[in-house]
């Protein structure tokens, strides 16, 4: 391993360590309600923030592309939005807080795990070249955070209908409240995905002139959104809520990771000619 | 309203509809569609699962979206959209114009009246009319279901006139060679109304440039003369995110590009042959590109390689050669390395390698619609970013004299902006 490949590495593993112990903090903070670690936590998710950054700009400047490519760049810049579009949200809805005690953990898992891949210099495709295929990447990445945040309020809803929930959940927001957040970012998550799929729409129709061809990942994102557009048709129309609502909410994030993640190294994909 | 709008409209129609919308494509996405998977991989699955082949069979599962009931589908979803669509933008006017029954009461508080519409003009919440009371914050939040709708059926009606009329060709150019219109497409793709693509005039292909940057291509643009007249053609440039409008065509320049290797060979029998072994340019220059081929009458793979780049340089085409093999199943039976000029035997077979040329796919594409599917998207984000992100909450004023009554009520999220309310609340108390 050469020294800036080592760099970026060293990098990574000290935002691992930081997001694990902001992570613990934060925990620590929400169960026992401990106002001062909370608060902590969130300074040390903001160092973590910046040394994780540091190392994507790192590797960005050796491989002269985005991070967008190799398996660990994708899962490494996914961990990073995750959490700084996390703390662009808390600032708007101070309200969403608790989610920290999922949002951080999600955080250094992804992290952690882009760690396991070796790191290797991809070349990017000349039809990479193009506006719209950032704003393609980044606005799943950016639907991805939602999503997370609605996922956690998700799992709150359950938690707290469960027969005998635990004491700290009765420190979070009414379980109406927490079910309203968990609708309003899958909301969020819908109109980003939205975006995302249609910018990269328009990325395949500037570079091969077809917008549409049913392509693996193409068909996996149109089915997460229908999915999606069940949820919130079901939320608004049919008063879904609660435990069924956050269930539902489950399987579609499910499905939503399955195209993220898995669909783009199906041998029949156009995607996976890149990412191979 | 009539029976067949009131079943349009209804709740239960919509979620089935779009559950079957959702059931068709997940069902395209697990069996595998004939247009966009090979014949081995379709075999290959239909020998997998024997059963699942006879279902696909006989309900379609293997063109699904060509088949009547997603047609079917389609046109229920269209009408109950278009419906809808209409329904929400009359209720979206009427909210937004109108005016309309308060919302919960909240409090009763003794300050004028104009005071109170002075507290919630400075909250951002605008007034619905002259002379009202109504008071609403984002309005234009009402408008996000119908734009959301219309943005769908834009989309689906803009999409089903591609399909029906688009037309679709590509060829692979050897530097120097014309594509004459009425010539045959290497692939072709058009709708199910519209007849083969045909070129207006001819397409010479004149070279290929590559820019390189960090080891890899980073351009790839195609010279091209159009006109029968090859000296008063007009010349111009296909790029790779940079497609070429002429004559209304679009012409992409396709990702598939290299060099050629142009060779003629003399069979064992005495047959005297030529052909063009077109290899790809590797994705990194210092790597190989490689090809397989057949040569006619031998039943040997025939395996090509050849480096575009040596010693950091890209390669004159006179300095380029191209390394042959002859391999029966995985073993190499001969090997045969050649520069233009060159000639040696391989497998029985004299070859002899003439020149070198560049080569480039070259897409053509006529297409009617792609404004409306690109007007539609725009209008499904600003709808679903109005619904999400922009909620009207309206606000009415009652004049009670000495005193205004305040009723407030939000159309979603309305727990969310509880606190909005308070603040509101709270001024107005403050003017006492």
């Amino acid at each position: 391993m050469d020294n800036q490949t080592a760099l970026y590495v060293t990098l990574n593993w000290i935002a691992v360590f930081l997001y694990v112990l902001a992570t613990i903090t934060n925990a620590v903070g929400i169960i026992f309600a401990r106002e001062l670690p909370e608060k902590r936590s969130y300074w040390l998710a903001a160092a973590a923030l910046l040394v994780h950054g540091a190392a994507i700009l790192h590797w960005w400047r050796i491989v002269g592309h985005g991070p967008y490519m190799a398996p660990s760049e994708v899962l490494s810049s996914d961990a990073w939005v995750t959490l700084a579009a996390f703390m662009v949200f808390v600032r708007i809805y101070p309200r969403i807080r608790p989610a920290s005690i999922l949002v951080f953990p999600a955080t250094f898992l992804m992290l952690a795990l882009a760690n396991m891949y070796n790191p290797g210099i991809r070349s990017l495709p000349t039809t990479f070249g193009s506006v719209w295929l950032i704003f393609h990447i980044a606005f799943y990445k950016i639907s991805l955070a939602t999503l997370v945040i609605a996922l956690a309020f998700s799992l709150f809803v359950l938690l707290k209908m469960r027969p005998n929930p635990a004491p700290w959940l009765a420190r979070l927001p009414e379980i109406p409240t927490v079910d309203l957040y968990a609708y309003r970012f899958a909301g969020f998550g819908f109109i980003f995905w939205a975006i995302a799929m249609l910018a990269g729409s328009i990325w395949a129709y500037r570079s091969w002139g077809r917008y549409w061809g049913w392509d693996p990942v193409e068909t996996w994102s149109l089915i997460t959104w229908l999915l999606f557009g069940v949820y919130l048709h079901l939320r608004h129309f049919f008063r879904w809520g609660g435990k069924r609502a956050a269930w539902f909410y489950l399987a579609c994030f499910a499905v939503s990771l399955v195209a993220l993640f898995v669909t783009s190294h199906m041998g029949s994909s156009i995607h996976a000619e890149y990412f191979k | 309203m009539p029976c067949t709008k009131r079943f349009f409209l209804s709740r239960t129609t919509i979620l089935s509809l779009i559950l079957l919308v959702l059931a068709a494509v997940t069902l395209g996405a697990l069996v595998p569609q004939k247009f966009i998977t090979g014949q081995v991989e379709l075999e290959k699955w239909r020998s997998l699962h024997p059963s699942l082949t006879r279902i696909s069979d006989q309900l379609g599962l293997f063109h699904i979206y060509t088949t009547p009931g997603f047609a079917v589908i389609l046109l229920l979803v269209c009408i109950s959209l278009g419906i809808s669509t209409v329904e929400q933008g009359k209720a979206a006017w009427r909210k937004t114009f109108n005016n309309s029954p308060a919302g919960e009461p909240v409090g009763a508080y003794p300050v004028p009246s104009e005071t109170a519409a002075q507290i919630l003009r400075e909250c951002r919440y605008i007034r619905t009319a002259p002379g009202t009371l109504r008071f609403v914050k984002n309005p234009w939040g009402y408008w996000g279901s119908f734009s959301l709708h219309l943005g769908m059926l834009v989309c689906i009606a803009a999409s089903l006139l591609i399909t029906v009329t688009q037309q679709r060709g590509s060829s692979d150019l050897l530097r120097g060679e014309t594509h004459l219109p009425g010539a045959p497409w290497e692939g072709e793709e058009r709708g199910l109304l519209a007849g083969t693509l045909v070129l207006p005039e001819p397409v010479r292909f004149e070279g290929l440039h590559l820019g390189y940057e960090r080891g890899s291509v980073k351009s790839v643009a195609s010279d091209l003369r159009f006109g029968a007249d090859g000296s008063a053609g007009t010349t111009t440039q296909a790029a790779i995110n940079a497609p070429l409008k002429h004559n209304g065509m679009t012409i992409y320049q396709g990702n598939e590009y290299g060099h050629a290797f142009i060779v003629e060979i003399l069979s064992p029998t005495g047959e005297l042959s030529r052909a063009a072994y077109s290899l790809r340019f590797p994705s990194r220059i210092h790597d190989a590109g490689y090809n397989d081929f057949r040569i006619p009458g031998e039943p040997r793979l025939l395996q090509a390689k050849y480096l575009p780049f040596a010693s950091g340089k890209p390669l004159a085409l006179h300095e380029m050669s191209v390394t042959l093999r002859l391999a029966e199943n995985g073993r190499e039976s001969g090997r045969l390395t050649l520069r233009p000029g060159d000639s040696g035997v391989l497998g029985g077979h004299r070859i002899r390698l003439l020149e070198v040329r560049e080569w480039g796919r070259l897409i053509f594409v006529r297409l009617q619609g792609i404004e409306g599917v690109f007007a539609g998207f725009l209008l499904i984000v600003i709808g679903a970013a109005l619904t999400y992100c922009t909620p009207p909450r309206e606000a009415w004023l009652i004049d009670q004299g000495e005193r205004v009554l305040l009723s407030w009520r939000s159309s979603r999220f309305a727990e969310l902006y509880r606190e909005e309310l308070e603040s509101v609340i709270h001024r107005l108390e403050q003017e006492r």
